[in-house]
């Protein structure tokens, strides 16, 4: 016979103000089985724990139910305070009077009367409820970083100095990310690639670190702690084991003409490239959609010069597994490209660039070895205008976020646009100035005040080409909304602070791995102030601007803190998870195997059943207790109910409906409630 | 059942002597080579009209089998009864449509393909009370060379009509109608239900050997003939064919209270294929859609 508790909160007015928590009390003291029922103030705080503990002592409780906030809250809290008192925790239930109930509704009398329902529904769910223990699974201590840029790169130096086995998935030819393509880096104007290449190669070297670039992740199977990733070694066309990287192919190659991506455009790079001088690791890549080789079938000028003989134009996509316990997704950002304004040229004016394409510009190692000069002449602007927030706190453009890193490099722009053209004019057009952080505002402050940079609040409306004085210039329209009136500039150079997104397939990454994202495609957080490194996916974590945009700092610290965590999920040699998974009646499976092919876990594994002479007389499903994460798509799946959830048994699930009213849409029907 | 007689008169270009001439070859051999251990197929009844299934295990029995326009059994359904499991492997004559249903049993892992020889008919339309069946209409299996057979018997060549079907056009008024009226028009069909499972047992993809509606710990679906029960057990078969019915139709000619599963199952079965550009047992790689999880899945109804 049961004997159930039911504990009522009013989580001080939370419940109480539109729910009569000693009403909903006093009602579920007439249900069968309800031994004691009471409310208190705080059920949480250590009295109210206490009130609980003693009464499953005293009145022999077989089954509680806590009725106040979301389960996601407390039901770890209460369920501890249950197992303290000697009670197995499964046999104690939340029932969700607060979320589901007092929160979204304001009349008393109706709130009161759902949270009965709710919480009565619970108590026969209990009764149905069995005593169940935790599931332990072993851990892979070994981590998957996707994204080799800085946050990658932190994350995966952070782990692997921890002694731990790191694996980093890079989707192009070298790591380094869009870091590696900056000139200098605010509020400290630190030389971006002098920071960042030591630890490129530190990555390279490390011993813990199993580094593959131009390869992108295939697919990720398994649950925190077991993972199995397959990912997809992009055919380079060179074999890097053989290769030098003296880059005399690079040199001889005819192709000469192709926009360079780490450029950004305003440069050019052969069809066989290393990206970058600094590049990690230093061997070329072929391109094949413009290499004459694989475009026209003759050529192979690299083949011939290539002393080491490394090329390899048979080589193709290779797949290899690996298997982790973590992933840390750190998949960096895209900014949008400036066809997307048409009011600013779309993309048809040359001297209308974005902000990284000027942070090539102005880089010492960049096409200009860092002269700024206008991409239509090479001449020096001598005035420029940079416009923040292109793109960005725009819903018409689809994106009303703030892209948050644009502030600051675009003072920084303006900075180094003055300190490299002294007698140079550089405007910024902005809508607020953003600049919270360490030294962030003083250095706004220094490009306004001591360099000189001319601050215009307000948006510009049109840009388009003119010739004066037989010069082709930029007349950038736009408003000063201090002063209130329209400005005119000519303008040899317009830069556009254009908007951050993520990077591309960042979407389906997500789905690959199994964790969710947001309606921009941003990877989301489990909590946005608790926990901001990880996902809602155990054992996934996030890191730099895969979430959201950031700037290098915030990036190296959510890389660490990412880290971290993988560090704190690898202290352990086994994982304890609760036990609520899938089992399989093989009594009742015919053997379709549809819960195979629609379960995401590859749970579900084959078993022959034999007769006694040991022969196969059918097929059935098994379910790996480790793998499955009792998600139930097998259990809807089922035509004939031969899957079952522990923990959310069928039983259970019925006993739930069954405790509410009878349907009151249909009271004339003839066989009433069953 | 609704039946349509426009085709009928085609039939008389099949010789049904020879093919019945050619299935008898056929079993003899397959029986004599001992590459099967038995041969279903149609024998006379005692109404000309009404064939039934016979189950030929000896090769000097094989006159017993018989072919006629009225041969509209489904026979996919022996296959996975436990008597006739327990002898493969098995021949079985197969119209098109019935052919479809094995498949779908091959993709289902009822059975193996290599345990069943089909021996595809050639069909132009079965008639069951001098009517042919509406089925017949739209069949794009005819002529079942187009789909997995083991030997095609017969070659008629006839397109598959592009002029709506009588299920069609009936499908047409019913999406005509509001969701209130529709409603109204499924519960009258429904209420007649005496649920008797007919449909259930003669249904080849029925293969459960725990149907939902006796489950009774908890007991999800009334058993009682009732608005409630019968809508519960008529809809979640319904649910439970969608990608998988074949439009075979055996339920709906089992059905001793004229329900019209006929058009509920052509529905799901264009549902499906406007859905999923899917059609049920045409394929031996593909599963049933809603089983199947792809990432380029249409995603268009989440809103």
């Amino acid at each position: 016979m049961a004997r159930i508790g039911v504990f009522v909160c009013w989580c001080g007015e939370n419940i109480a103000r539109t729910v009569d928590v000693v009403k909903v009390a006093e009602a579920m003291k007439s249900i069968q089985g309800v031994i004691v029922s009471l409310d208190y103030k705080y059920m949480c705080s250590d009295p109210g724990q206490k009130i609980i503990k003693e009464a499953i002592v005293n009145e022999r409780l077989t089954g509680v139910v806590v009725a106040l906030c979301s389960p996601l809250m407390h039901e770890k809290t209460f369920r501890t305070a249950a197992k303290e008192a000697g009670l197995n925790p499964f046999l104690l239930e939340v029932a969700n009077i607060r979320e589901h109930c007092s929160w979204v509704h304001e009349d008393k009398n109706e709130g009161t009367k759902k949270a009965i329902e709710i919480t009565r529904s619970v108590v026969e769910r209990v009764k149905q409820n069995h005593e169940l223990q935790n599931i332990t699974v072993p851990i892979t201590n070994r981590a998957l970083v996707i994204g080799g840029g800085i946050a990658g790169i932190q994350a995966a130096l952070d782990i692997a100095n921890g002694g731990h086995q790191v694996v980093m998935v890079e989707r192009t030819p070298s790591i380094g990310g869009h870091m590696a393509g900056l000139s200098e880096t605010f509020p400290t104007l630190d030389c971006s690639q002098c920071i960042l290449t030591p630890r490129m190669v530190e990555v390279a070297r490390h011993p813990n670190i199993k580094l593959y670039t131009y390869s992108e992740v295939e697919s990720v199977h398994g649950f925190v702690g077991n993972f199995k990733v397959k990912i997809r070694k992009k055919a380079r066309s060179v074999d890097i084991n053989v290769c030098t990287g003296c880059g005399i192919c690079q040199e001889k190659c005819p192709q000469k003409k192709i926009p360079s991506e780490f450029e950004c455009g305003t440069g050019f790079r052969k069809a066989i490239y290393i990206p970058f001088p600094q590049a990690v690791p230093n061997k070329p890549v072929i391109d094949r959609e413009h290499c004459t080789y694989f475009t026209k079938g003759k050529c192979k000028l690299c083949e011939k010069v290539c002393g080491p003989k490394a090329i390899r134009y048979d080589q193709v996509d290779e797949y290899v597994e690996e298997d982790v316990g973590a992933i840390v997704v750190a998949t960096g950002y895209e900014v949008i490209t400036s066809e997307k304004f048409p009011e600013y040229g779309a993309g048809r004016f040359k001297d209308v660039i974005n902000g990284l394409q000027f942070e090539r510009l102005a880089s010492a190692s960049g096409p200009t070895e860092g002269r700024i000069v206008r991409p239509s002449d090479g001449k020096e602007p001598e005035t420029i205008v940079f416009i923040a927030c292109a793109g960005s706190r725009d819903p018409a453009k689809g994106i009303p976020y703030c892209s948050k890193i644009c502030c600051m490099y675009t003072a920084k722009h303006a900075m180094l646009y003055r300190h490299k053209i002294h007698h140079g004019k550089a405007y910024v057009f902005y809508m607020d100035i953003r600049s919270a952080g360490k030294g962030y505002d003083e250095f706004v402050r220094r490009a306004i005040e001591q360099d000189g940079a001319l601050y215009v609040r307000g948006r510009v409306s049109r840009i388009y080409e003119k010739t004066v004085n037989g010069q082709k210039k930029l007349i950038v329209k736009g408003a000063d909304t201090i002063l209130n009136k329209a400005m005119e500039i000519e303008a040899d150079m317009v830069v556009l602070a254009t908007a951050v997104t993520p990077s591309p397939g960042a979407a389906q990454l997500a789905q690959k791995v199994g964790t969710p994202y947001n309606e921009y495609e941003f990877f989301s957080e489990a909590h946005p102030k608790l926990r901001p490194v990880e996902s809602n996916t155990a054992g996934v974590f996030l890191a730099g601007s895969a979430q959201s945009p950031k700037d290098i700092p915030e990036s190296v610290s959510d890389a660490s803190a990412a880290a971290s965590k993988v560090q704190i999920l690898f202290s352990k040699k086994e994982l304890e998870r609760d036990p609520y998974v899938s089992v399989v009646n093989t009594d009742k499976c015919f053997g379709c195997f549809s819960c195979e092919a629609v379960c995401p876990y590859r749970a579900i594994t084959r078993e022959e059943i034999k007769n006694r002479k040991g022969e196969v007389v059918r097929m059935v499903a098994q379910i790996n207790k480790g793998l499955c994460q009792g998600c139930g798509g097998c259990i809807s799946i089922c035509r004939a109910k031969a899957c079952d959830l522990i923990g959310y048994t069928d039983e259970q699930i019925w006993a739930q409906i069954h405790s509410y009213p009878a349907d009151p849409i249909d009271p004339t029907e003839e066989n009433g409630h069953e | 059942m609704t039946t349509n007689s426009n085709q009928s008169n085609q039939n008389a270009n099949i010789n049904y002597n020879d093919l019945q001439s050619e299935i008898r070859h056929l079993a003899k051999d397959l029986l004599e080579s001992k590459k099967v251990r038995i041969v279903i197929g149609y024998g006379s009844g005692p109404l000309n009209s009404k064939p039934v299934p016979v189950f030929i295990t000896d090769a000097n029995d094989v006159d017993r089998l018989v072919y006629n326009e009225f041969c509209f059994n489904n026979l996919s359904i022996y296959l996975t009864k436990a008597e006739i499991k327990a002898k493969a492997p098995w021949a079985i004559v197969v119209k098109g449509c019935d052919a479809r249903s094995v498949i779908g049993l091959v993709v289902e892992n009822q059975i193996k393909r290599d345990d069943v020889f089909t021996i595809g008919v050639s069909c132009n339309g079965v008639k069951l009370e001098g009517n042919t069946l509406s089925k017949c209409d739209t069949c794009a299996v005819k002529n079942p060379s187009n789909i997995n057979v083991n030997k095609v018997i017969g070659n008629i060549k006839t397109a598959s009509s592009t002029s709506a079907s009588t299920l069609d056009k009936e499908l047409e008024q019913l999406n005509k109608m509001s969701a209130e009226e529709r409603f109204q028009f499924w519960k009258n069909e429904f209420d007649r239900c005496i649920r008797c499972y007919g449909c259930r047992q003669i249904c080849p993809h029925c293969f459960c050997n725990n149907c939902i509606a006796e489950k009774s710990a908890p007991q999800w679906i009334s058993t009682t003939p009732g608005s409630r029960g019968n809508f519960a057990w008529n809809a979640i078969r319904a649910f439970h064919l969608v990608g998988r019915c074949v439009e075979c139709m055996e339920c709906s000619r089992a059905c001793p209270m004229g329900i019209r599963l006929d058009l509920l199952n052509h529905y799901l079965a264009q549902e499906v294929r406007d859905s999923y550009n899917f059609v049920a047992g045409m394929d031996l790689e593909q599963k049933p859609p809603l089983t199947t999880y792809n990432l380029k899945d249409n995603q268009d109804f989440i809103k």
